[in-house]
């Protein structure tokens, strides 16, 4: 890959992370079983997607850029979906209540006045305890998140390998591979962020309303990874 | 409870005397080893700027948490001083002033961002998402400057091992000092005394790292403990004082309270 290439990567990588933001499931107020979503912030959820990512991308360093990209986003998807797994099982077995969607049940969600899951079909009225905007993650849910981290798998992993292109050249291979690593898990963290703004620290991923958000994410993501990528450029490249 | 308005510091004062402070601390630490019992104690201001940074923008609520926003102004601040590694050595003056004044330029895009694109009614946004990368920066090149400067024996590239720790001791020094004194009562005095002695403890932790880095660090790195050490005893004191005096406005109505 050449530099200038590695340099447009970065910034593909970036506006892919904070894309993958709004598809993950994530709520605070999860954490009581109070609102469908993963419990914890978004932006804090997501980076730890991208983390598991590209860890899992930078044991595939010696291959090509796709089995890269696959590496990392298939290590991210596994990460997210077996977190949502682990939160399910507590909402069921410890909490007691069974995962549905509130905006959907409430016939707000993307789908429009549908109270239906749009996988399977399961009306999600029923389910919905009195007080709650839903809880634990439901299929449509866990789908949209897996999804999410595909996307923010193959961001990071891009990042990754396009700094590690970078800096190949100038340093030994293992400070070359943790430097990269390390801002790679930089560049998802200052895009992770600022998509969670947008969101207000709560959605239900690709079905909740605020998925109308992402050009504004998609805008921001890219002015701000420009400007690093920019940055890391010029300090591995001009300078 | 006190009703009288007490002055508070602004983010630009706190700014400049970190980066006036922070600037001649990562230099001196550059030109002699003999210089860092000083230079730490310079290094401090720099944690205050960016602990009041966080303190700025998140009691507005962020919609994301405080932790977030700390994570975000230490990824940035670090990811800059990270570049100062593989900057071409013909080229090594430039460093600190490309990664801090980078950190600067990016914070204040996203701050642009958040108030203009994502339309974040927060007005402080833009200076102090800047402030906070900035200031991460500064911290973060200290840190690298002080266990790599000092000898041959030591390259610079060595430090990459730390980049873990310098990461996550930084964001925790920047970002709990607000999260750990928020509330009805919060303050900027109390915010800051908090955030001075974790200022310290995160210097005398890398005085420790550095001792176990490379022997040619070992005076560098007892004189750094010995000097955060008495930092934070001080800071523990002047702190404690002012919870006290805290505490007492909000809790004691000069009776026990009632047992129900």
């Amino acid at each position: 890959m050449e530099p200038i290439t590695a340099m447009f990567a970065i910034i593909l990588g970036g506006v892919l992370v904070g894309i993958c933001v709004h598809f993950i499931p994530a709520s605070a107020t999860g954490a009581m079983s109070a609102a469908t979503g993963i419990a914890t912030g978004p932006s804090m959820l997501s980076a730890g997607a991208g983390m598991a990512g590209i860890l899992s991308a930078a044991y595939s360093m010696d291959g090509s850029l796709a089995v890269v990209l696959a590496s990392g986003a298939t290590g991210s998807a596994l990460m997210l979906s077996l977190t949502i797994m682990g939160g399910n099982i507590a909402n069921a077995f410890g909490t007691g209540v069974s995962p549905a969607s509130g905006q959907t049940a409430s016939g707000f969600s993307i789908l429009g006045k549908s109270t239906k899951d749009a996988v399977t079909g399961w009306d999600q009225k029923p389910y919905i305890s009195p007080g709650t905007d839903g809880h634990g993650m439901p299929v449509q849910t866990h789908i949209s998140g897996i999804i999410g981290a595909f996307i923010g798998g193959i961001g990071g992993a891009l990042v990754l390998f396009a700094v590690y292109t970078l800096l190949a050249p100038i340093l030994k291979p293992d400070v070359a591979f943790t430097i990269s690593g390390f801002i790679g898990a930089g560049v998802f963290l200052i895009n992770s962020v600022l998509p969670a703004y947008t969101l207000v620290g709560k959605t239900e991923g690709m079905f909740d309303q605020k998925i109308r958000r992402t050009p504004k994410t998609l805008i921001s993501c890219l002015i701000v990874s420009t400007v690093i990528a920019i940055l890391i450029y010029s300090a591995a490249v001009v300078i | 409870m006190s009703t009288d308005i007490k002055k508070e510091f602004t983010s630009p004062q706190l700014y400049l005397a970190a980066l006036v402070l922070g600037m001649i601390a990562i230099l001196m630490v550059k030109f002699s080893y003999s210089m860092a019992p000083i230079a730490v104690i310079l290094i401090w201001p720099a944690f205050l700027s960016g602990a009041n940074a966080v303190r700025q923008v998140a009691r507005y609520g962020l919609g994301t948490g405080t932790a977030s926003i700390g994570y975000w102004g230490t990824a940035v601040g670090a990811t800059m001083a990270f570049t100062s590694q593989f900057i071409n050595p013909a080229y090594n003056f430039v460093s600190p002033y490309f990664e801090i004044f980078g950190a600067l330029i990016v914070g204040a895009v996203t701050g642009i961002c958040a108030q203009k694109i994502i339309k974040m009614k927060i007005p402080v946004m833009i200076r102090d998402s800047a402030v906070l990368a900035s200031s991460t920066a500064i911290i973060a090149m200290f840190f690298l400057a002080i266990l790599t400067e000092y000898s041959t024996q030591v390259s610079t590239l060595d430090a990459y091992i730390t980049y873990p720790l310098i990461y996550i001791a930084i964001t925790l020094a920047i970002l709990h000092p607000f999260n750990g004194s928020m509330g009805a009562g919060e303050n900027q005095k109390r915010t800051l005394r908090l955030s001075a002695i974790e200022a310290s403890m995160t210097t005398g932790l890398f005085g420790l790292i550095a001792l176990l880095f490379s022997d040619v660090l070992f005076l560098t790195g007892s004189s750094v403990i010995v000097i955060s050490t008495a930092g934070f005893f001080i800071f523990v004191k002047r702190w404690f004082a002012a919870v006290k005096e805290d505490t007492y406005e909000f809790a004691w109505t000069g009776y026990p309270p009632a047992e129900h």
